[in-house]
């Protein structure tokens, strides 16, 4: 076990992680129940990586000693309100592209601050390789649907759902602020600037 | 791949898990319970089995099963893809 202290902050940005992954499990367990085709096989996957992911946040509180903090909503839920419910494949593909984008750059940021609870930071970092897989797998399922749904029609989904996701991150920002400082995370620095 | 009402129903009755004999055209998807994430379950379901594609806006016009029958038999991939042409040229 490591004794290194965790700040409060720390253990809410830790309990919001494991939460928003989560929500991701619920959400492609969802969808891997109703898609057909090559994306059954990545989708499935996916869905069990963010079971995974979540069930690494809490064996890491749990070596730390802790238990989460209790959320009452996640990332994605004010994500999903913002743009609305997605009524199609390439809408769930979309959402998870910006989404995924979005994760890597808060994990990326998390890891690289210095005071990173080193068990924090082993977690990212397995969490990150999935991650990455997932933005690529979601690539190249939007293109492949670029022949059914327009290659135009996928490019404004994106360009939709991008301007909602930087505005729901202004909005977090703004909530949940002080609880984010300690990685030097502000609304003037963050705000549509999203591109990693 | 035509929709009929007995296949869109069938399709609905495994995803909700409401029995085919309650349903009916004037069903509406208000009495079937479906929370936000089942209607999207149910929606790429359909959309998978008969080849279509809805769009949210699409989804907030419709109310009843027949309107979702209607709605597959006139969603065809091309069909969408000239509306949104429209709406963006």
């Amino acid at each position: 076990m490591n004794k290194q202290a965790v700040s409060e902050n720390e253990r809410w940005l830790l309990s919001y992680y494991r939460a928003s992954e989560i929500n991701g499990a619920l959400f492609f367990g969802r969808v891997a129940r109703t898609v057909r085709g090559p994306l059954l096989v990545d989708v499935t996957h996916h869905f069990t990586d963010e079971a995974n992911h979540a069930n690494y946040w809490t064996k890491c509180l749990d070596d730390m000693d802790l238990t989460p903090v209790p959320q009452n909503r996640a990332y994605q839920d004010q994500y999903l309100e913002a743009v609305g419910m997605p009524a199609n494949v390439m809408e769930v593909m979309a959402i998870t592209q910006v989404f995924e984008k979005r994760v890597i750059g808060q994990y990326g940021r998390h890891q690289r601050y210095a005071g990173t609870h080193p068990l924090a930071k082993a977690t990212i970092q397995k969490i990150m390789l999935d991650e990455r897989w997932h933005v690529k797998y979601v690539r190249d399922a939007l293109a492949d649907l670029s022949g059914k749904y327009g290659a135009e029609l996928i490019d404004t989904t994106l360009a939709r759902f991008t301007a909602a996701d930087d505005e729901v991150y202004a909005k977090t920002l703004e909530e949940y602020g002080q609880r984010l400082e300690f990685l030097g995370e502000t609304t003037e620095h963050y705000h549509g600037t999203e591109t990693e | 791949m035509q929709a009929t009402f007995a296949a869109v129903a069938e399709r609905i009755s495994v995803t909700s898990g409401v029995a085919v004999d309650r349903l009916r055209p004037e069903t509406t998807l208000k009495e079937l319970a479906l929370d936000s994430f089942l209607l999207v379950e149910m929606a790429v379901d359909l959309q998978e089995e008969f080849d279509a594609i809805f769009t949210q806006e699409d989804l907030h016009r419709v109310s009843t099963v027949g309107d979702l029958v209607e709605l597959l038999n006139t969603s065809g991939a091309a069909d969408v893809r000239a509306r949104a042409a429209a709406d963006h040229g």
